[in-house]
């Protein structure tokens, strides 16, 4: 890969958001304001950062490649996601916040017990630490392959940047720098695609030397397939605490609620680009690139160095505004579900800064992880599927189903058989077509077989535990 | 305890009780008949 980048456009870049991350810290208060910016966020804050979030480098580089190797018709895997944040935010988050809680484990261990809160902190460590480490990666990739850095240096230069600006503002620098770089990403993804069509000579040229008809294909992929992705995109929003956390930020259910559907509509909306930018690495290229680096070539053969830094800037964003999200909701995790179980008399000065040491250490967790694990892009989606079918379902559950909240071991027993299922077959599936590093399930996804345990525990478990705990009270009565 | 529990599952319960506009409701089962659907057809085609 040649091209030259500008470095000053991505410096500049950095150092607006760090600015902004010590703008902010000065509304940092208390640990609430810190981990859901004092519950006072608006429509508008929620619905850019919630599209920023769903956007991460991953996707960019991995949706892209996918869109080149596979076609159109792979757009469908990520609108499940997109369809559930607008349902969350229709149904779900006006209820649960209602509950005033902070994280997903904090609402278990309240209304249930500590075994469930730890189980459920165990399920939304493993979805966060894993998508965080995915991203670092993503993001190293860059480092690398732009500015001649080692592994260890990319991942130190990540851990800083990212790290720093949670820490000084939490909450509020990831809703508004995730906002901001919502713009910036949404600018440096269709610029570079119009930029690139406008290259090979124009819509008519671009059209005429498209290679195959798949790439035009958007409903190609066979319906049970995209029944599968709903399925598996759906469960994994609904247990996704970095999206929860947005819900309970807003000032109020009107505000969560428009945010939401916002956020999930400019999902819906941009997702169809990086596989547009898969169909021009396909014309540009044909099958003489390696997918995943189709938008970082585009972006840096196509145009002068300046421009180029933009587009690598909105890279950075999709990144960044996603790694701050998941270090925020574990570091809100071991704060609110561990710290202070272990202190429960800390003063909330003290609380404050476990929760920013926390955010160092969610993010030295998840570099590790990134380090350790080749294939992280694999528990990225590993860690999604294992709560997708072993939380979420029992946290609809609770909420909406009345017998299920008195069915107390049955909830339990749910969320480990939903877990233990999944990983099971995620071990034992022998069908995964490993696209570029990109792990996509294409005959049978672990989450649905995941969700049939946990389907048949929760309404069996209940079934018995409840109807035995009403007929006894009844007889007592008697 | 039972009785402790009880009274914070009843936070639970009171949330079956916010008012909502009877679009959502239907809407809400429709999406759940969609849902248990596509998920039947899922394995309806697994096992044929």
């Amino acid at each position: 890969m040649g091209g030259s980048v500008s470095w000053t456009v991505l410096v500049i870049y950095l150092v607006v958001i760090i600015g902004i991350g010590l703008w902010l810290s000065r509304r940092v208060v208390d640990s609430e304001d810190l981990m859901l910016a004092g519950r006072k966020a608006g429509r508008w804050l929620i619905a850019f950062s919630i599209g920023a979030t769903w956007v991460n480098g991953a996707t960019l580089m991995g949706g892209t490649g996918v869109g080149y190797n596979t076609g159109s018709g792979t757009y469908w895997l990520h609108m499940g996601f997109m369809t559930a944040t607008i349902w969350a935010g229709i149904y779900l988050i006006p209820r649960i916040r209602r509950l005033k809680v902070i994280t997903i484990p904090e609402l278990f261990g309240r209304y249930f017990g500590n075994e469930h809160r730890n189980l459920a902190a165990v399920l939304v460590l493993a979805r966060d630490l894993g998508a965080s480490a995915g991203v670092i990666v993503a993001m190293n990739v860059l480092a690398m392959q732009f500015f001649g850095l080692t592994f260890v240096q990319g991942l130190l230069l990540t851990y800083v940047f990212t790290v720093l600006y949670c820490i000084l503002a939490g909450q509020w620098a990831v809703l508004w720098t995730d906002s901001i770089q919502f713009f910036v990403l949404v600018i440096g993804t269709v610029g570079l695609l119009i930029g690139v069509i406008a290259g090979v000579g124009g819509l008519a040229s671009f059209k005429a030397a498209i290679p195959d008809p798949k790439y035009l294909q958007f409903f190609g992929s066979n319906g049970m397939q995209i029944a599968g992705w709903l399925f598996m995109g759906s469960l994994v929003t609904v247990g996704y605490q970095s999206i929860f956390q947005r819900g309970m930020a807003a000032i109020d259910e009107n505000e969560a609620r428009w945010g939401f559907i916002y956020g999930g509509i400019f999902g819906v909306i941009w997702y169809i680009l990086p596989y547009l930018l898969g169909v021009t690495g396909a014309v540009v290229y044909g099958a003489d690139i390696a997918p995943n680096m189709i938008y970082l070539s585009l972006a840096t053969e196509f145009f002068s160095p300046a421009i180029a830094g933009l587009f690598l800037a909105a890279f950075l964003a999709s990144c960044m505004s996603s790694i701050d999200s998941t270090l925020l909701s574990v570091a809100s995790t071991l704060t609110v579900d561990i710290f202070k179980r272990i202190r429960p008399n800390a003063s909330e000065k003290q609380t404050l800064l476990a929760g920013r040491i926390n955010i160092a250490l969610a993010g030295l967790i998840a570099a590790i992880l990134a380090f350790a694990v080749p294939l992280i892009l694999e528990l990225f989606f590993i860690g999604g599927r294992i709560l997708a079918a072993g939380l979420s379902p029992v946290l609809i559950g609770v909420i909406f189903y009345k017998p299920f909240r008195r069915a107390k071991k049955t909830i339990l027993l749910s969320m480990l058989a939903g877990a233990v299922v999944t990983t099971t077959m995620i071990i034992l599936s022998k069908r995964a077509d490993i696209v570029e590093g990109v792990v996509i399930l294409w005959k049978l996804d672990p989450v649905i077989v995941g969700l049939a345990a946990t389907l048949v525990t929760m309404f069996l478990g209940t079934y018995i535990e409840y109807t035995r705990k009403q007929s006894s009270n009844v007889a007592s009565r008697a | 305890m039972e009785k402790e529990n009880n009274a914070r599952i009843q936070d639970l319960d009171d949330l079956d009780t916010i008012p909502q506009p009877r679009i959502h409701w239907l809407f809400g089962k429709l999406l759940l008949l969609l849902g248990a659907s596509l998920y039947l057809y899922i394995w309806v085609q697994i096992l044929s």
